[in-house]
């Protein structure tokens, strides 16, 4: 039938493709032609503006500090997508960027007729979730209906965990590394519950007409309530935002980041006067999709809140959405206003029951939290800097292959180089920093000038490991390392970088003396560069006068010209300080 | 008779009375023969029909190809059921144009097993109604025969019974006609120790609708309601109260029921969350036949409480002949209290409702089905301007729903009614001399000390069939909840029931239920074929 996608049919299980994604924000941009709907560069260029709208913004705000005469509590209500191949109640998969209208069962277009069945597969990933973040696991969980109207949600109610809930009462632990406002024993904040829920689908508005996108409609979900914590800055809260994150994604539970829509937030936040003890009246604000704008959206509402309270009002309880265009949070609706959602145990689907042992082996099978990951990568084995391991932690918004890729190449390399390894960490060359800074500078930066997500790097661990061996074992220069690794990157590039460094000639050469000054003499006295060598030559010469230190200096300034053209000449093979000697060698003997 | 034959005067009948508007919507009698015909030349004349063979039941027939024991024979199926060779409306505006992209598990069988399915019958909208007079397409009526104005066909699914009362879907003596209906399961009614590494597999009680056997019986069919494990309700009955509501069939005699039962409907569907999984049927099933009182001497019920002052006394007098006619067979007849009874119609009430409310939340014309020009109303609700082109049923019972689950009311009535449906399922398994192997593994488990009873038999309505002018002129749309007094009960504990005519005076026949204990509808098979033997209506 029409609805159902070929793919919800056939796949049995498929991840979630990450690579060449489409924007998914639902703001309100102009209607998109047909094509450029298709092919989602009109979805790009929407994104684009968006992120340098929030940019300058940024920037205007950047060092806002709240009012030193309040406190600020914030809580937040998470909703993240569980990593999971289909939806929460039906067999169509689910997709980030499949052309709108083409992953819908007829349960989640609610089809007359319809029903809802449990995928099971989504209590794995939401039960890594729960555990991750030491909640209590209840036995019996529920589910129950939550009803409003909204085109986006075909039943007219979501399906969600009201009266019990899959988890309660845990926590997550802020450390030094994660805000400044931690202490080295780290702050708690509590969470409260994480519950299943169903995703809604998006929408598409435009001035004269709607359009939605039921794709997402009925994706697995977690919401993760957190209990109301002191803010001492926006930052705080952004970071708790990022932990709960990249802890959800270390165990795989989510791995859609917050800028494809995989996370959402809404976010309670109240003030009261420094020393009051009762919490001050809150206001809630609604969907927000980016770190940024949770931050944004806090700054603006403290600000908001603490002008009302310095005239003399009082805030109103209130449920407020993130005005976009305008930077400030704006009234949706009153408390009077509020909408009954009138939860009903949902009468189709049975309890989750969890039996026992189910938590212990899930627990067991969790992938290291990114604590534990972090204290691994700064320790003895790999000897990274804090900010180069949470820079290879929150690649990609916390691409999980990238920490396996980084310790498979340091145990290559650090088996390659055996004795060599040894020698160079009691030299503070620790191959784990090497490599990291190749990872992060080298690899990443040409990843990013190709445009490239992590997933998209065509470097295997293999080939990263033998050029950085090639490397520190004097095979070649490091300014032949990173073109090689520019070569790597080229298209249809498939030989090794054995075979590369063979058939181009990349090893460092033997070179004798007098063979490389024999190149240095050329060089210096060429003239098919324009006469630049010629006039750089004469003015050396015209130096040979000055004495002192300020002579000398402006020499060397001018010899490491010719020190450049051999290196190029020589495309790297001779170590940089070889070079020099001769070039000082020979510009002595013909000045 | 030929299959062919028996269709045309089927298709005759359906031309006959068509005033009494039970159909919606037709099948073509070319694309209906032309069906038929396929199943003929499978079958092969000259072979014994088979309905000589009802001593066999569960045998496959060894005639020629036939599919099923229904090959060849016409079904209809009642609107709110999912179709994708007729549209499905629910006999509501919203619905008017709409045809479901797939068949209700139940339609896809049927079909599997040759049936042909001849059109979809007329019903109360989104099944809410005593006498089917809420439908888009006009109200069903029932035929006077009998020189007396015209009665109520009963409801929901008057359309359905109408069908089978006249014969639109009758082959001799080998017809039925669906009809869907209501079930309510509490929540807590699971049952943990099927639970799958991660989850549970639901298992739900099912329902049988309680209107439908009121209106069954003033035909003169069979109806039966059955528990859930045996047929899927899957992609089919269109909700309006999720587990008020299961498939429900009626028939004109117990051979055809008994063939639909065992070999087409029954399974376990892993489409339906609410279908019984095959081991918990399994094991429902292991313990039930251990301690049955099969082929001994049966206790009987007679719930007390169904005795009411509004009984009517031709209802009363057919009630006594038919325990009468039991004790005759040496059967001990016994009185049982059900002391919550009195509760279960307004429980129902608040219930269904409720579902109802939220079941139709879907209902916004956005995907599919009418939408109103404007979108939403002046003061910006959304959709409302489409969904006030539900019936007033519709609406009153939307409008009641959303109110007793809203924050200020849901403690006071929606919970309650949760809590009275429990004790009155209580009641029953008080009453049964089996526990509800659903919900436990110990055989003494609920009985109230006595040795309890195998079935229970009531009457299923206060009186005949109204008159509709009577009905019309009813103040209040309440008087006709009252007409489900004595279905409820059953429907709310989840119960298997059967209903069926016993012959009282010349002409009529009163409609009687008899109950079981959940999963037990063996024993109600028994007992219902003993009554039938003895009081049936005898067809020609």
């Amino acid at each position: 039938m029409a609805y159902i996608c070929q793919s919800c049919l056939r796949l049995p299980r498929c991840s979630i493709p990450l690579r060449g994604l489409t924007t998914t924000t639902s703001t309100t941009p102009p209607p998109p032609p047909p094509a450029d709907f298709e092919t989602g560069s009109f979805r790009k260029d929407l994104k684009k503006r968006i992120k340098s709208e929030h940019r300058s913004r940024q920037s205007q705000r950047r060092g806002a500090t709240f009012p030193p005469a309040y406190t600020v509590t914030c809580g937040l209500e998470i909703h993240a997508q569980l990593n999971c191949a289909r939806k929460l109640f039906s067999s169509s998969s689910t997709s980030i960027s499949a052309p709108p209208n083409t992953h819908i069962a007829p349960f989640d277009a609610a089809l007359p007729g319809a029903q809802p069945r449990l995928n099971k597969s989504v209590l794995l990933p939401a039960l890594r979730a729960a555990i991750a973040l030491r909640c209590r696991v209840n036995e019996v969980s529920r589910f129950d209906r939550k009803h409003y109207f909204y085109w986006d949600q075909p039943s007219g109610y979501q399906i969600t965990q009201f009266y019990s809930a899959l988890a309660n009462d845990g926590y997550v632990v802020l450390y030094p590394h994660d805000t400044p406002h931690a202490s080295s024993e780290g702050v708690r904040v509590p969470i409260r519950q994480v519950q299943l829920e169903q995703d809604t689908g998006k929408t598409i508005a435009s001035a004269n007409v709607s359009l939605v996108d039921l794709n997402r409609v009925g994706a697995g979900l977690v919401e993760i309530i957190t209990a109301p914590f002191d803010v001492p800055s926006v930052e705080f809260a952004s970071a708790v935002m990022k932990k709960l994150q990249a802890t959800l994604r270390a165990v795989g539970a989510c791995v859609v980041g917050m800028e494809w829509g995989g996370l959402r937030a809404d976010v309670n936040v109240s003030v009261r006067p420094k020393g009051v003890q009762a919490l001050g009246r809150r206001c809630e604000i609604k969907n927000l999709s980016s770190l940024k704008l949770v931050e944004e959206a806090i700054t603006a509402e403290v600000e908001r809140q603490v002008q009302i309270l310095e005239n003399g009002g009082a805030v109103e309880g209130e449920t407020r959405g993130w005005d976009i265009e305008r930077g400030t949070t704006k009234r949706l609706r009153g408390k009077e206003g509020e909408v009954d959602y009138r939860y009903m145990p949902d009468p189709d689907l049975g309890p989750v029951i969890v039996v026992p042992g189910v938590v212990e082996s899930v627990r067991e099978g969790l992938p290291p939290l990114p604590d534990e990951i972090l204290e691994k990568l700064t320790g003895t084995e790999y000897h990274l800097s804090v900010k180069d391991a949470q820079t290879l932690m929150m690649w990609d918004e916390g691409e999980v292959g990238v920490i396996s890729y980084y310790k498979d190449v340091v145990g290559k390399v650090t088996t390659a180089l055996g004795a060599l390894a040894v020698a160079n960490q009691k030299k503070g060359k620790e191959v784990g920093k090497t490599v990291g800074n190749w990872l992060i500078h080298e690899l990443g930066g040409t990843l990013t000038t190709h445009s490239l997500p992590w997933s998209l790097n065509p470097l295997t661990a293999t080939t990263l490991s033998s050029l950085i061996i090639h490397l520190l074992t004097n095979n070649i220069t490091s300014s032949t390392a990173k073109s090689l690794l520019s070569t790597l990157f080229s298209p249809g590039e498939t030989r090794t970088v054995e075979q590369i460094i063979e058939q181009e000639d990349l090893a460092i050469k033997p070179l004798s003396e007098a063979e490389l000054e024999e190149v240095v003499r050329r060089v210096v006295t060429s003239d098919d560069d324009s006469g630049r060598s010629v006039s750089v030559l004469a003015r050396i010469r015209g130096l040979r006068d000055e004495d002192g230190e300020r002579g000398e200096k402006k020499r060397k300034g001018l010899a490491s010209f010719f020190v450049g053209k051999v290196m190029k000449e020589l495309e790297g093979r001779v170590r940089a300080e070889k070079v020099e000697g001769a070039v000082e060698k020979i510009l002595r003997e013909i000045v | 008779m030929a299959l062919l034959e028996i269709a045309k005067k089927s298709l005759l009948t359906a031309e006959k009375y068509s005033a009494l508007n039970s159909l919606i919507s037709v099948q073509s009698q070319l694309g209906l023969f032309s069906q038929i015909q396929a199943s003929q030349e499978r079958i092969h004349a000259g072979n014994l029909p088979y309905f000589l063979l009802t001593t066999a039941l569960c045998q496959p027939s060894d005639t020629g190809e036939s599919k099923s024991p229904i090959d060849g024979h016409l079904i209809a199926v009642k609107d709110n059921i999912c179709t994708i060779d007729f549209p499905t409306t629910c006999a509501s505006k919203l619905l008017e144009q709409y045809t479901s992209p797939f068949d209700a598990t139940i339609v896809r069988k049927v079909k599997d097993a040759g049936a042909v399915i001849m059109g979809k019958t007329n019903m109360d909208e989104f099944g809410m109604g005593s006498h089917s007079m809420y439908s888009h397409f006009g109200p069903v009526m029932q035929s006077a025969n009998d020189g007396q104005p015209a009665r109520s066909a009963g409801g929901s699914s008057g359309g359905s019974a109408v069908a089978v009362a006249t014969g639109m879907c009758y082959a001799s003596s080998l017809e039925c006609c669906w009809g869907v209906t209501l079930s309510f399961t509490p929540v807590e009614l699971w049952e943990p120790t099927l639970v799958a590494q991660f989850a549970s597999q639901p298992l739900i009680v099912e329902l049988l609708d309680s209107n439908l056997r009121m209106e069954c019986c003033p035909g003169g069919g069979w109806l039966l309601m059955q528990t859930h494990w045996t047929q899927s309700e899957y992609l089919g009955e269109i909700s309006q109260a999720s587990k008020s509501y299961m498939v429900s069939y009626g028939f004109r005699t117990f051979h055809l029921t008994g063939l639909m039962f065992t070999d087409t409907i029954n399974g376990h569907d892993d489409d339906d969350p609410t279908s019984i999984t095959p081991q918990a049927r399994e094991r429902i099933q292991d313990r039930l036949s251990r301690s049955r009182r099969k082929g001994r001497r049966l206790v009987i019920g007679y719930p007390e409480e169904f005795n009411l002052v509004e009984l009517d006394d031709s209802v009363r007098n057919a009630w006594e002949n038919t325990l009468s006619h039991l004790s005759l067979q040496s059967h001990r007849i016994v009185a049982v209290s059900l002391p919550h009874t009195k509760h279960a119609l307004s429980a129902y009430y608040v219930l269904a409702p409720a579902e109802a409310s939220s079941n139709l939340a879907k209902y916004d014309g956005v995907r599919y089905g009418y939408r109103d020009p404007d979108d939403r109303s002046e003061d910006g609700l959304l959709f409302s301007p489409t969904r006030a082109n539900f019936g007033a049923e519709v609406r009153r019972r939307i409008i009641a729903g959303a109110y007793s689950l809203s924050s200020e009311a849901i403690n006071n009535y929606f919970l309650k009614a949760q809590s009275a449906r429990r004790v009155i399922q209580h009641d029953f398994s008080n009453a049964f001399a089996q526990p509800n192997y659903l919900v436990t593994d110990n055989p003494e488990e609920g009985r109230g000390g006595g040795e309890g009873v195998d079935v229970l038999i009531a009457p299923t309505s206060l009186s005949k069939a109204p008159f509709l002018e009577d009905v019309k002129m009813q103040k209040s749309p309440l008087d006709s909840y009252v007409n489900d007094v004595l279905t409820v009960p059953a429907s709310l504990a989840g119960i298997p029931a059967i209903c069926l005519p016993v012959v009282h005076g010349e002409k009529g026949s009163v409609g009687m239920q008899v109950m079981a204990q959940y999963g037990d509808e063996e024993m109600m098979w028994e007992v219902a074929k003993i009554i039938e033997d003895g009081l049936g209506s005898k067809l020609e």
